[in-house]
């Protein structure tokens, strides 16, 4: 492939993994019809991602020479930290739990039909626990292989603030990824509605937001 | 020396996103812009922290080569290693997760493996005209090692040779969808002889990745057929409308895909029962 097709359909592919890391589910047939050029390269790309690359871990544990490297530093913003005294039966992170079973947050975020942004703020327990549809801490618990009572309890939780704004020091990792969403931003220290989150989120797709103002009206959480 | 980060590139794809790229770009260019002089200690002892971008060190590796600094060059690159190798280990471990091996073939090609993509990683590094690694380091990663698992197939044979060591199973919603896809376009049943028994315990047993790590092993042009119908769920008319061919090509596309689909299965039970 000449070096600027290839250039094209890396962008073009990038895009479309965003979209999927976004949690939305962006469609092959409506690349192939933007750019029927790259037809074939695109879609041997997307064959593969999904296939290899997709279930990928965010955050893998790094090397030893890596780990004593960064002790001195900040913690990363985008993952909450484990609590340092925790009975072994209680959760740690979203995250840790996750990837015992090789699942990811984008994997978190397709399965209960979310945007990674807010399986992020749950991560983090910024949302208020009884805003939250009883739907999410049982697929929660059914995919981390927990009872929903530690799941419950893991959100009931005090909200963990991330490491950089309480250190007033701005931090972005620009090369794991897009780290901030508006979700992220909402005004006030506290806990924020589950509500308030799905309305503010921008990775969330129209037909995913409607279907979150459904189940919360049926539960009342409007 | 100057640090200046390299300018945004000229590749359009009209994409509304741009904007968001525009903003990564200038975040980038803002971290390598903060960076220490390259000649002096801080540099060395900044590039080392984990924030910083891995764009951001793609750049300094070319800096180095630019300045012929080859001992820097290593320095740089090894840091990079560093902070992509449990990725890259983690890719390692599930290319060859399906492939039926004794442990002692495991063991060589899992060393072939990381050979091949860490050469492919410093041939990509080393190019400066490849910008997009500035701009998004683990996509072009990702992509380095497509190249590296498609080297991989057609090296080892596997997915091409009959003798594949490839542990296929054909989904069984392929098969049916493909079997009816044929019975209605057609008119006539032109079912494919896919009744034995032990082949549908093959298929009953499929996952939805075995489709992908299958459509990966076809030729091209089957291959984008393939997923618009039996992955993303589109009509015969709807994927010649997306590609641009007829209905006809799609059906004939279609058949040639089941055509190698089925030798694959016949194969498989070969292999598995003599």
């Amino acid at each position: 492939m000449a070096r600027e097709a290839e250039e094209a359909v890396l962008r073009i592919t990038a895009r479309y993994v965003a979209e999927v890391e976004a949690g939305r589910r962006p469609r092959l047939s409506d690349y192939l019809e933007r750019y029927p050029h790259y037809a074939s390269a695109i879609a041997d790309f997307v064959a593969y991602y999904h296939a290899v690359e997709v279930d990928m871990p965010e955050e893998i544990e790094a090397p030893d020479s890596q780990r004593i490297a960064t002790e001195s530093l900040p913690t990363s913003p985008l993952v909450a930290q484990p609590d340092d005294v925790l009975p072994k039966h209680e959760i740690s992170t979203l995250l840790v739990t996750a990837s015992e079973h090789y699942l990811t947050f984008p994997a978190l975020a397709r399965a209960l039909d979310v945007s990674v942004d807010i399986v992020k703020l749950l991560e983090r327990r910024m949302i208020e626990p009884d805003s939250i549809p009883s739907m999410v801490p049982r697929k929660l618990a059914s995919l981390l292989q927990q009872s929903e009572e530690a799941i419950q309890t893991y959100l009931a939780r005090p909200a963990q603030r991330d490491a950089a704004r309480t250190q007033n020091r701005p931090r972005q990792k620009v090369a794991e990824g897009r780290s901030w969403y508006p979700a992220q931003e909402l005004p006030g220290a506290g806990k924020h509605r589950f509500r308030e989150v799905v309305e503010s989120s921008i990775s969330l797709s129209p037909e995913q937001r409607a279907a979150w103002h459904d189940l919360l009206e049926q539960e009342h959480l409007m | 020396m100057e640090l200046v980060y390299a300018t945004e590139n000229t590749m359009c794809i009209n994409d509304e996103n741009d904007e968001e790229d525009a903003r990564r770009h200038a975040t980038l260019a803002q971290i390598y812009a903060s960076l220490p002089d390259y000649t002096s200690g801080a540099f060395w002892h900044i590039i080392q922290s984990p924030d910083i971008p891995l764009e951001v060190l793609t750049r300094c590796l070319r800096i180095a080569i630019s300045c012929q600094d080859t001992k820097g060059q290593h320095r740089v690159f090894e840091l990079i290693i560093l902070r992509t190798q449990e990725k890259n280990e983690w890719w390692v471990r599930k290319v060859l997760q399906k492939v039926v091996m004794t442990e002692d073939e495991r063991y060589a090609l899992m060393g072939d493996l990381r050979a091949d993509l860490y050469e492919h990683l410093w041939r990509a590094l080393m190019d400066p005209q490849r910008l997009f690694w500035e701009e998004n380091f683990w996509h072009c990663l990702r992509f380095e090692r497509q190249h590296v698992y498609r080297a991989l197939l057609t090296r080892e044979g596997i997915g091409s040779d009959p003798r594949a060591k490839w542990n296929k199973r054909i989904p069984r919603e392929l098969v049916m969808r493909l079997d009816r896809s044929m019975r209605d376009s057609e008119g006539e049943s032109m079912r494919i002889l896919l009744e034995d028994e032990r082949a549908q315990i093959l298929l009953r047993s499929a996952e939805e990745s075995d489709l992908l790590h299958l459509v990966l092993h076809l030729p091209e042009k089957l291959k984008v057929v393939i997923l618009l119908v039996f992955w993303e769920g589109r009509s015969e008319v709807e994927t010649a409308r997306v590609l641009g061919i007829s209905d006809r090509t799609v059906r004939n596309r279609i058949q040639t895909a089941l055509k190698l689909l089925r030798e694959s299965l016949m194969l498989e039970e070969e292999l598995m029962y003599g």
